[in-house]
């Protein structure tokens, strides 16, 4: 199955990449090999857990020094709130106390310090605005939370996707525990921070490095703002009606200027150069973003922009996203199907969810039960091992993902009818969930 | 019944905390293209293939080293459909597999086998014998003239290594690159003094004694600054765990301390760990991130990488740029791990495969252990015979 999906990505690959795409030989696998080697020795030491010390609130995710004294890049969600009693774990065990700084919820950046005396290991920060797509990044972090039997994982992959917001997309696997955790670039330098997982194995969401480093004194002065959201195409963010291009330095080149749109309106021209933006130098394309994501659709922001040998100062009124919203299935009411991405943002209600106690694993059947927790829900009811699901509620389920679903719909401690096939027979059961 | 697309962003997205019980939260937008602002172009997941880890460039690169181990792997099939990969460990039709693949769950073997080699002959396979510990089991094909894969025992690729997966076929299976070096993850077998320590400026200080541990009755206290195991000098909290995670149930290590000004040297009989706790993957961020091995834990050696497996593909030869097979792959574990086991404890495992058996190395192992907890027990019975014969006397008096 895994061999055939590699092979339409091979072809898709082939159509898509066009003359730009150089072979790679074995040597410049082993020169990549030995790189990622070196830099995991090296950086090793300085990828920690980052433990709550109230055992009230338990929870472990990961973190990277990054001075002599102790200062700890982590996300937002692993530190919760500024001034958090924190165990700092190192890979070999060593146990310090750390107290969480400022957090912005948002971007999901946190900051976190040693608070003991000592000479820390720690890495260097690199530029998450000169990144490319398909630039090959190293993960790591205390996935599960800290082990004395291993080091932190390390996982290789490539940055994919990007984000307007400042996040990243790579194919570095990651799983609860890894949050906060760094991701290095092949100079063994941080650019991203761990935040989130989306589904496919490939859907693994980082914090920019300079995203975090936009924010860097008020995470520094302890200050936690923002609010949780995992929606990137975010409604009230602003537009310019303009394409740029993501490559230019020492200014953003406008690629294309869309009519009745802020940008043409304000005046905007194909090939300007923008050089400031609300008042700020922009370096690039990134930088820009930021400053843009401060604002909101109606807000009239200054530019300079170089426009052959003349600077010139334009008023942009920034304007609104326009795109549909799509229907309950997923489906844009337009007839274009790429008229933009906006799925509707639906807040997650806060408190317990629903448990099971029993792994769902696929089978060629259909999903199975695997190992059951011992005093969980599942095993109270009678539910066994390899048993089959056929439905829940009446509802068929055909994989793992539809029974999760299911289940995590229905309230905590609700009262679900299972239809299972057991050794072939069929058998209905009764399992009151229970709440994590 | 269709479920409500807004269901699954339930499912779809999650923080990374360990250990809490929030994992789920919304799904994030549709790949955005930062060029649109405004106006629309989703390339994203075009990019993703782009851009993915494993391009046919990198595939093409790997075939020249998988050459002869492809040869050396077949495809299990039942019922025409791939359900494992296997590996030829000599030209005499033996095969080594992964055992609960070619089972089901309940450990009947599964009927009509066959093994599909490169170039697509299918031959009849029979399942000659099982290792559970290893989840490993030894396959029978009527065939001479195999291409036996080579087993280099003395690589050990570091973390961040690269690997690929070999298939009959001329491309890899999957590509990823090592995570963490080879470890025991079999609990069950690994000795244990019963102390939580705790790294005190330097200082390992027993932070806790379990009641009826090793460590309590060889007569470590709370406290205690431990120095050495075995002469063996300890300095940090997982050194102590790795020291002692060497030596097996009912093994007598020396163990010196430090309490107060003095140091003492007492004498453990480690223990097996407390076995109630049992290893579960309840997490269903591991579950949608595509179907996981049902045997996936507890291997007493296993090579942890980053390769995307499905646990059909278990089973076949794994391999490192200098084209040495450094082991198999055993088991797709989760959303950031698969495991291979390591060439160096195959080799122990298949010293005798001609007899259609494994070698059972921890079977001596096991016996050493019987032996060494009836040496204690006679100890005891001893002491007790002493004391009882003390109280007898003292009554007397």
């Amino acid at each position: 199955m895994k061999s055939f999906r590699f092979l339409l990505l091979g072809l898709g690959m082939w159509l898509a990449a066009g003359p730009s795409a150089r072979a790679e030989g074995l040597d410049d696998l082993r020169a990549r090999e030995e790189k990622v080697k070196a830099i995991v020795q090296r950086v090793m030491p300085c990828v920690v857990a980052v433990t709550s010390a109230d055992e009230d609130k338990p929870g472990s995710g990961s973190g990277v020094i990054i001075s002599k004294d102790g200062l700890i890049l982590t996300a937002a969600h692993v530190t919760q709130a500024t001034g958090n009693n924190l165990t700092i774990i190192f890979p070999d065990g060593r146990r310090v106390k750390g107290t969480s700084l400022g957090a912005n919820r948002t971007t999901d950046a946190g900051m976190a310090r040693i608070t003991e005396p000592g000479d820390w290991p720690f890495v260097e920060m690199g530029s998450s605005d000169l990144l490319k797509l398909g630039d090959w990044v190293i993960a790591m972090g205390h996935p599960g939370g800290y082990s004395f039997e291993r080091r932190p994982p390390v996982r290789l992959g490539r940055v994919w996707r990007r984000d307007l917001d400042g996040a990243l997309f790579t194919s570095c696997p990651l799983i609860g525990g890894d949050s906060g955790g760094p991701l290095f670039d092949l100079e063994g330098r941080v650019i991203g921070i761990h935040s989130s997982i989306h589904g496919s194995v490939e859907m693994n969401r980082h914090v920019a490095i300079d995203t975090l480093r936009f924010d860097w004194e008020k995470l520094a002065k302890d200050q936690t703002w923002g609010k949780v959201s995992f929606n990137s195409s975010n409604d009230s963010r602003p537009i310019t009606g303009a394409l740029f291009d993501r490559e230019s330095r020492d200014g953003v080149v406008v690629k294309q200027v869309f009519e009745d749109l802020p940008a043409s309106k304000a005046g905007l021209k194909s090939g300007d150069v923008v050089k400031k933006f609300d008042g700020e130098e922009v370096a690039n394309f990134h930088a820009m973003q930021r400053l843009l994501g401060r604002r909101k659709p109606g807000d009239i922001v200054p530019l300079a922009v170089q426009r052959g040998d003349e600077l010139v100062d334009l008023q942009l009124e920034l304007g609104r996203r326009f795109f549909p919203r799509r229907d309950g299935q997923g489906n844009l009411p337009s007839d274009d199907p790429e008229a933009g991405p906006n799925v509707p943002f639906v807040p997650e209600a806060p408190g317990p969810r629903p448990w099971l106690g029993a792994a769902v694993e696929l089978s060629a059947d259909g999903p199975r039960l695997g190992p059951l927790s011992p005093e969980g829900p599942a095993a109270k009811a009678g539910l066994k091992p390899g048993d089959l699901l056929m439905k829940i509620n009446g509802t068929p389920v055909k994989d793992a993902t539809e029974v999760s679903d299911f289940l995590l719909a229905l309230p905590p401690e609700a009262t679900a009818t299972f239809e299972l096939q057991r050794e072939g027979q069929p058998l209905t059961l009764e399992v009151k969930l229970g709440k994590k | 019944m269709k479920l409500p697309l807004l269901h699954r962003p339930l499912l779809a997205a999650g923080w990374l905390l360990a250990a809490t019980g929030w994992g789920f939260a919304n799904e994030p937008a549709k790949p955005e293209d930062e060029s649109a602002d405004g106006v629309a172009a989703a390339e994203s997941d075009r990019a993703q293939d782009q851009f993915s880890r494993e391009t046919p460039e990198m595939a093409t690169a790997w075939s020249s080293l998988l050459e002869t181990a492809r040869r050396g792997t077949a495809r299990i099939l039942r019922e025409g459909k791939p359900i494992a990969l296997a590996t030829a460990v000599n030209e005499k039709g033996w095969l080594l597999t992964k055992s609960s693949e070619v089972h089901d769950s309940k450990g009947k073997p599964l009927a009509s086998l066959s093994a599909q080699f490169s170039g697509g002959i299918t031959l009849e396979v029979k399942i000659s014998d099982t290792h559970s510990r290893y989840d490993l089991a030894l396959l029978k094909v009527e065939a001479r003239g195999l291409t036996p894969v080579e087993w280099d025992t003395a690589a050990t690729p570091a973390p961040g290594s690269y690997l690929a997966a070999a298939g009959p076929e001329r491309l890899p299976v999957a590509i990823g690159v090592v995570s963490v070096a080879p470890r025991n993850m079999d609990d069950a077998h690994k000795g244990f003094l019963g102390i939580s320590v705790e790294n005190e400026e330097g200082n390992l200080r027993i932070r806790e004694v379990g009641a009826h541990s090793a460590a309590s009755e060889a007569g470590l206290l709370k406290n205690d600054v431990l120095i050495s195991i075995n002469g063996q000098s300890i300095n940090t909290v997982s050194d102590f765990i790795q020291k002692i995670a060497t030596h097996k149930p009912y093994d007598t290590v020396k163990v010196l301390i430090r309490r107060g000004q003095e140091d003492k040297e007492l004498s453990a009989t480690l223990r097996r760990r407390d076995e109630n706790h049992v290893g579960l993957i309840e997490d269903a961020r591991n579950l949608m991130s595509g179907a996981l091995s049902r045997n996936r834990t507890g291997y007493p050696a296993a090579l942890q990488h980053d390769m995307f497996l499905e646990p059909a593909e278990c089973g076949g030869p794994v391999i490192d740029l200098a084209g040495h097979v450094v082991g198999i792959n055993i088991a797709r574990s989760g959303r950031i791990e698969s495991f291979a086991i390591p060439s160096a404890t195959l080799v122990d495992l298949l010293t005798k495969v001609e007899s259609g058996k494994f070698a059972r190395p921890e079977l001596d192992d096991l016996r050493n252990e019987v032996k060494n907890a009836e040496a204690l027990l006679e100890r005891v019975r001893k002491d007790t015979d002493r004391l009882k014969s003390q109280l007898k006397d003292a009554e007397g008096n």
